[in-house]
């Protein structure tokens, strides 16, 4: 059963034309390597031009000397003329009461503190937000 | 008596030039061709059935057997590991022959096809030949490397990347395949 298409149609003339095409084409290729490495080595020698390459210094540090601990002065404010504008009176109510007041259980607050205790849509996540009063 | 150790030297020169092409010897990579040629162009002329393709497949299998040479285990079968190569350029090369024939001008087609059916007529060897052509690839190349090639069902699944139950699956379903095409050609 082994030759159910027939005898092999190939002679010895089509085995030795394979065996030199392929020689051949081993032969080329490691044309591709070599490329590639002349390329890396290139690459190598620009990098290294740039890391040794002298660059323009820096403008010298001051003596320390010079260097003094200047009070920085914010400049004078502009004045303000309130005297033109009625006072803004604090509104009675804030508008939102969004978040809710709770006390919080991680230990008893002072009471300069506020804690906000946030639950959010996912009950395992909790917002706590401590702030002073 | 005399048969083993003549098989031993074969694949000690074998391993020996397999060692020597490992390093650029092309010299010893010819060698390897000479040894292995006719087993690669027999399968792939059993695989393809076309001379050309034959050619080609062998080419491509050499190439990739230089390339990848070094990933070859000494301790497993140079033979198998090559006939793995070999299935998967053929398989290649199938795939490409199936699209181009979608590219194949009509009357083209049909002649090629006039010309199959006269030949396949001819006898039974023919006829096989046509139902063996027939079957889808899995259960082709698994009946091929399994009654052809006359490969252990182990060797035949290790080939194909296949488990040994797989193959005899598609072996078995193969052989029904072609007993009812060949009884329908009849």
């Amino acid at each position: 059963m082994t030759d159910f298409r027939g005898p092999l149609p190939l002679r010895d003339s089509d085995f030795a034309e394979v065996r030199r095409e392929v020689l051949a084409k081993l032969e080329r290729r490691p044309i591709a390597p070599i490329v590639f490495r002349v390329a890396l080595a290139t690459a190598a020698a620009i990098a290294l031009i740039f890391i040794f390459l002298p660059r323009p210094q820096p403008p010298a540090k001051l003596p320390a000397a010079v260097h003094k601990t200047v009070p920085i002065v914010a400049p004078p404010a502009p004045a303000i003329e309130v005297a033109q504008h009625p006072p803004v009176k604090p509104s009675p109510k804030p508008r939102h009461k969004a978040e809710q007041v709770v006390a919080s259980t991680g230990g008893p607050p002072s009471d300069s503190d506020i804690t906000m205790n946030i639950q959010t849509a996912d009950p395992n996540v909790r917002i706590i937000w401590i702030a002073q009063r | 008596m005399t048969a083993a150790p003549v098989m031993m030297d074969e694949s000690e020169s074998l391993l020996a030039s397999i060692r020597a092409a490992r390093s650029g010897d092309s010299r010893a990579f010819e060698t390897i061709m000479l040894a292995t040629e006719r087993r690669i162009a027999s399968l792939a002329w059993n695989i393809l059935g076309d001379a050309e393709e034959v050619k080609e497949a062998l080419q491509e299998t050499f190439v990739r057997v230089f390339r990848h040479l070094d990933r070859y285990d000494e301790q497993r079968d140079f033979f198998g590991w090559l006939y793995r190569i070999a299935v998967n350029v053929c398989r290649d090369l199938d795939s490409r022959r199936r699209r181009w024939r979608l590219f194949l001008p009509i009357e083209h087609a049909a002649e090629a096809r006039a010309r199959e059916v006269d030949f396949v007529m001819k006898d039974d060897v023919a006829r096989l030949m046509r139902a063996i052509d027939q079957l889808p690839r899995k259960e082709r190349f698994a009946i091929i490397l399994r009654d052809i090639e006359e490969l252990p069902t182990d060797e035949v699944a290790s080939i194909l990347g296949s488990s040994p139950a797989t193959v005899r699956v598609q072996i078995s379903n193969a052989r029904a395949k072609i007993r009812k095409l060949m009884e329908s050609g009849r």
